[in-house]
C-alpha cells in the first residue's frame, strides 16, 4: 500500500446530483457556477449537512461560444444571464451577448472579470438568503468557504486565449492574494497539433499556483487508449505540470486517467454520467437515456444486453468478485435478496410525441446506476491511491478475463502496455 | 415584641468560640475576563444581522460585538431609527470583556439610559449602515420568504384535516394564492399548467435535502448506507412510466419540519398572524376545484395553459352539479 493521497472529486452539474453527495463516497465536490446560479439553496443545504469540502468551477469558458450558454432556441439561459452579470460587475461589457473574446477588448476588463470570478467563488454561497439559518440548530451551518479558489480561464483554442488566460490568472491571483488553482484547457486541435508540450504550457503560470486543473475536451477513453499519441501527450502534460512541484487535478477523468496517478495526479474529478462522451465543452441538451451501464469488471460502460450476458447468471460472491463488489450491488443481494442487474438493467418502452417507440432505462434504474457508478469510481480511485497503477491494471485484467474475453479485456491490456512503455 | 427580644439576645451573645470553628472562606476568585450580556431583539433584526455577517464572512456574535465597540468610540452615537413594533422575541448573547462592559454601562449611565437598550440601538444603527454599504435590501429581509411560506403552508391542513399536499402542481397553486393575497409582487408567471415559479420546486428540494420535507434521503454526513441509497431509488419511476413522468410527489413536513415550523410560528406576533392567514387560505383553497378556481380568479396566469379547455370543461361540469 502506498497510502499516497489521490482524491476523488465529483462534479455537480444539476440539482439531482446533490442527492448523491456524501463524504463516504467522495473527498470533495466541484459545483459548476452555472448550477449554483440555478439552485443555490439546495447546494448550500447539501454542503452544510454533508460537510464535504467543495470548490466552485467558475466556468468562464462557457461564455466563449454562444451555443455553450444558450438553449436550443438560441436564448440565453437564465442561470447564465445571472452568472454573466456577476462576472461583468464594474465593467460595461455584456457577458452572454456575443462571444466573450469579442465582448471584451480591454485588459482592464479582463482583469475585472477575473477579480469578479474570484469574489464570486468566495462570497456567492455566503450570500445565500439566511432564512435557512432559521433552522440552524438542525443544520450544522458552517461558513461555506471553498477548499481552493480557481482562476477563471478560456478554452485555449489558440495562443490568443493563452495570453488572455495568463492575464486572467495574474489578475485573479492579485485579487485573491494567495495561491490559487490554474485551469489548463487544451482542445483536440492543439493537443494533437504540432506544438510541443512546452509550447502548450508556455503561458501557463508558474508563480502563485496552488494546483493545476487539466482538461482535454472531447478526448474519450476510447480515443485515449486507441491513439497512443494522444495517451502519450496527455501523460506528458500531467508529468510536465507535476514537475513544477504543484498538485495536478484532472477535471474530467476516467479509469485510464486515474491510471496516470503515478505520473503526478493528486486528484481526479468526474461527473455522474457513466456514458463517456469525452466531456465536450458544449453541454448536451435533453437527450434520451441510452440503455448502457457501467461494468466495473471491464472498467467501461456497456449496452444492457451485453452486461446482462456477462453478469446476470452470477451469484452473489462471483458477481462481487468478477462484475462489481460495490456496496450498492452487494446491498441489493444482501438486503433485498435480489440480483442487482434486475434493477440496474431495468428498461421499458416509451412513446414520444411523434409516436416513436424506444427503449429507455426506468427512473429507478437511472438512480441505481448512478449509485453503482459513483461507488465503482470511488473504489477505482482508492485502488490507484493504494497501489502502483501497473499493479492495479494487471489485477483488473485478470478480473476482466474471468468475466469476459476478447475486445473487452484488450482495452485494459492496451492501457497496461501504454503504462509500461511510458 | 417577642421577635425583637430574640434578636437582642442573639446580639448580646459572645460568638468568639463559634467564630474560630467556622470553616475557611473560599479563595478569592478574580472575576472572569469576559461577561455575557443578553440582548432581546426582533426576529427580523436578528435575521438581518446574520445576513450581513454571512456577507462579511464573520460570525454574527463577533460582528454585533464590534458594533458595540464602535458605538463606544463615537461619543454621541444614538439611534435615529424609529422603534419597531415587532416583539423582541429573539435573544442575542454577546460576550464582552469587562472593560468594554464597564464603558458601556458608564456611557449608558451618563445618558440616563438602560445599557441593554443603548447596545441594541448601536447594533441597529450599524446594521442599517452596513446594509446600505453592502447594497442589501432591508425590506426584502423583512418580507416572508418563499421557504417560510412553504413551511407554514405544510404546517397547516386542508378542510379534510390533511397536512400533505398532493403533487407539485397543487403546491405551486397554493403558494401562488398565498403570494397573491399577501405580497405586492410575485415571481409566478403564466406557464403550461397555469401560474408557475421554478423557485417553488427548488425550495421544496432544499427543504427535502435539509430533512424538513419527507421523501428520499436528506443530505447527511453519515456513512452512505444501503437503506439511504435504496430510499432514493424507490422514489423514482418503475417499469412502464416514462422518464419525464416521475411518480407524483407528495409534500409533507417531517417531524423535525413541523417542530421548526411551530418554532417559526411562535417567533413573533407577525408570524403567528402570518401562519393563521396561510392556514385560512389553505382551508379555503385546498379543495378538489383548486385549479378551476385559480384559472377563474387569475385568468391572466392561465393564458399559456395547455389544459385550459380541459379545466374549463371540468369547471362547467362542477357548475351543473
Amino acid at each position: 500500500m502506498s497510502g499516497r493521497p489521490f482524491l476523488h472529486i465529483v462534479r455537480v452539474r444539476a440539482t439531482d446530483d446533490l442527492q448523491y453527495v456524501n463524504p463516504d463516497v467522495m473527498d470533495e465536490v466541484t459545483i459548476n457556477a452555472n448550477q449554483l446560479e440555478n439552485d443555490i439553496e439546495s447546494a448550500a443545504v447539501t454542503l452544510w449537512r454533508t460537510t464535504v469540502p467543495f470548490t466552485v468551477d467558475p466556468v468562464l469558458w462557457r461564455f466563449q461560444v454562444p451555443e455553450w450558454w444558450r438553449n436550443d432556441k438560441g436564448v440565453t439561459k437564465r442561470n447564465y444571464a445571472r452568472l454573466g452579470a456577476w462576472y461583468a460587475k464594474g465593467t460595461r461589457i455584456r457577458i452572454g451577448s456575443v462571444p466573450l473574446v469579442d465582448a471584451v477588448d480591454d485588459v482592464r476588463d479582463w482583469r475585472t472579470v477575473a477579480a469578479n470570478a474570484v469574489e464570486y467563488q468566495r462570497s456567492r454561497l455566503l450570500s445565500v438568503p439566511t432564512h435557512l439559518t432559521l433552522f440552524e440548530d438542525n443544520i450544522p451551518v458552517r461558513d461555506l468557504h471553498p477548499a481552493r479558489v480557481i482562476a477563471p480561464a478560456l478554452v485555449a483554442f489558440t495562443t490568443a486565449e493563452d495570453e488572455i488566460n495568463a492575464v486572467l490568472f495574474e489578475a485573479a491571483a492579485s485579487a485573491f492574494g494567495a495561491p490559487l488553482a490554474a485551469q489548463v484547457i487544451i482542445p483536440p486541435p492543439r493537443l494533437l497539433g504540432p506544438e510541443t508540450v512546452a509550447d502548450l504550457l508556455a503561458f501557463v503560470p508558474r508563480e502563485g499556483v496552488g494546483a493545476y486543473m487539466l482538461w482535454t475536451p472531447q478526448i474519450t477513453e476510447e480515443l485515449l487508449l486507441g491513439e497512443p499519441a494522444i495517451f502519450t501527450r496527455v501523460l506528458a502534460l500531467v508529468a510536465a505540470l507535476a514537475d513544477r512541484g504543484v498538485p495536478v487535478i484532472h477535471q474530467h477523468g476516467n479509469y485510464s486517467i486515474a491510471a496516470l496517478r503515478d505520473a503526478g495526479l493528486l486528484a481526479m474529478t468526474h461527473h455522474l454520467g457513466w456514458v463517456d462522451h469525452g466531456e465536450p465543452a458544449q453541454q448536451t441538451s435533453f437527450a434520451r437515456r441510452s440503455c448502457r451501464t457501467y461494468v466495473p469488471g471491464v472498467r467501461h460502460s456497456m449496452k444492457f444486453e451485453l452486461a446482462s450476458q456477462a453478469g446476470r447468471h452470477l451469484g452473489r460472491d462471483d458477481y462481487a468478485d468478477r462484475y462489481c463488489g460495490c456496496p450498492f450491488c452487494v446491498g441489493v443481494f444482501d438486503e433485498l435478496g435480489a440480483h442487482p442487474l434486475d434493477l440496474l438493467l431495468e428498461e421499458h418502452t416509451v412513446v414520444d410525441k411523434r409516436d416513436r417507440r424506444y427503449r429507455t432505462p426506468t427512473g429507478r434504474a437511472v438512480t441505481a446506476n448512478t449509485f453503482h457508478y459513483l461507488w465503482s469510481r470511488h473504489l477505482e480511485i482508492r485502488a490507484f491511491a493504494e497501489d502502483a497503477a501497473f499493479a492495479v491494471v494487471r489485477r483488473d485484467i485478470e478480473r476482466a478475463g474471468r468475466l469476459f474475453e476478447g475486445d473487452d479485456v484488450s482495452g485494459l491490456r492496451h492501457l497496461a502496455d501504454l503504462l509500461g512503455s511510458a | 415584641m417577642k421577635k425583637s427580644a430574640s434578636w437582642d439576645s442573639l446580639l448580646e451573645r459572645d460568638w468568639g468560640d463559634t467564630w474560630d470553628s467556622l470553616p475557611d472562606a473560599p479563595g478569592w476568585d478574580a472575576r472572569a475576563k469576559t461577561a455575557q450580556i443578553t440582548l432581546r431583539l426582533p426576529r427580523t433584526v436578528l435575521s438581518r444581522i446574520k445576513r450581513v455577517a454571512a456577507r462579511r464572512s464573520l460570525p454574527y456574535h463577533a460582528l454585533a460585538r464590534s458594533w458595540i465597540a464602535k458605538g463606544l468610540r463615537e461619543p454621541e452615537l444614538r439611534s435615529t431609527i424609529p422603534e419597531s413594533d415587532e416583539p423582541l422575541t429573539e435573544q442575542l448573547n454577546i460576550k464582552l470583556d469587562h472593560v468594554l462592559l464597564d464603558d458601556l454601562k458608564a456611557r449608558a449611565h451618563e445618558q440616563r439610559y438602560p445599557y441593554h437598550r443603548l447596545a441594541r440601538e448601536w447594533i441597529e444603527t450599524a446594521l442599517v449602515q452596513e446594509e446600505g454599504d453592502l447594497g442589501l435590501d432591508q425590506a426584502a429581509a423583512q418580507r416572508p420568504s418563499l421557504m417560510e411560506l412553504m413551511v407554514l403552508l405544510l404546517h397547516s391542513s386542508n378542510a379534510r384535516g390533511e397536512d400533505v399536499v398532493r403533487g407539485i402542481t397543487r403546491l405551486q397553486k397554493l403558494l401562488f394564492v398565498v403570494e397573491q393575497k399577501l405580497l405586492p409582487s410575485t415571481d409566478f408567471y403564466a406557464y403550461n399548467f397555469g401560474p408557475f415559479d421554478e423557485e417553488v420546486n427548488k425550495t421544496a428540494e432544499a427543504l427535502r435535502l435539509a430533512g424538513f420535507v419527507r421523501g428520499g434521503h436528506p443530505a447527511s454526513a453519515e456513512p452512505l448506507s444501503f437503506a439511504a441509497m435504496i430510499a432514493v431509488v424507490v422514489e423514482k419511476a418503475g417499469p412502464g412510466v416514462p422518464l419525464d413522468h416521475e411518480p407524483r410527489k407528495d409534500f409533507a413536513l417531517t417531524e423535525v419540519g413541523h417542530e421548526r415550523a411551530e418554532r417559526l410560528r411562535k417567533s413573533g406576533l407577525a408570524y403567528e398572524r402570518l401562519a393563521a392567514y396561510v392556514a385560512a387560505i389553505r382551508q379555503e383553497y385546498d379543495k378538489d376545484d383548486l385549479v378551476e378556481r385559480i384559472y377563474a380568479e387569475y385568468p391572466q396566469y392561465a393564458e399559456n395553459s395547455l389544459i385550459r379547455e380541459k379545466v374549463a370543461r371540468r369547471a362547467k361540469r362542477r357548475g351543473k352539479r
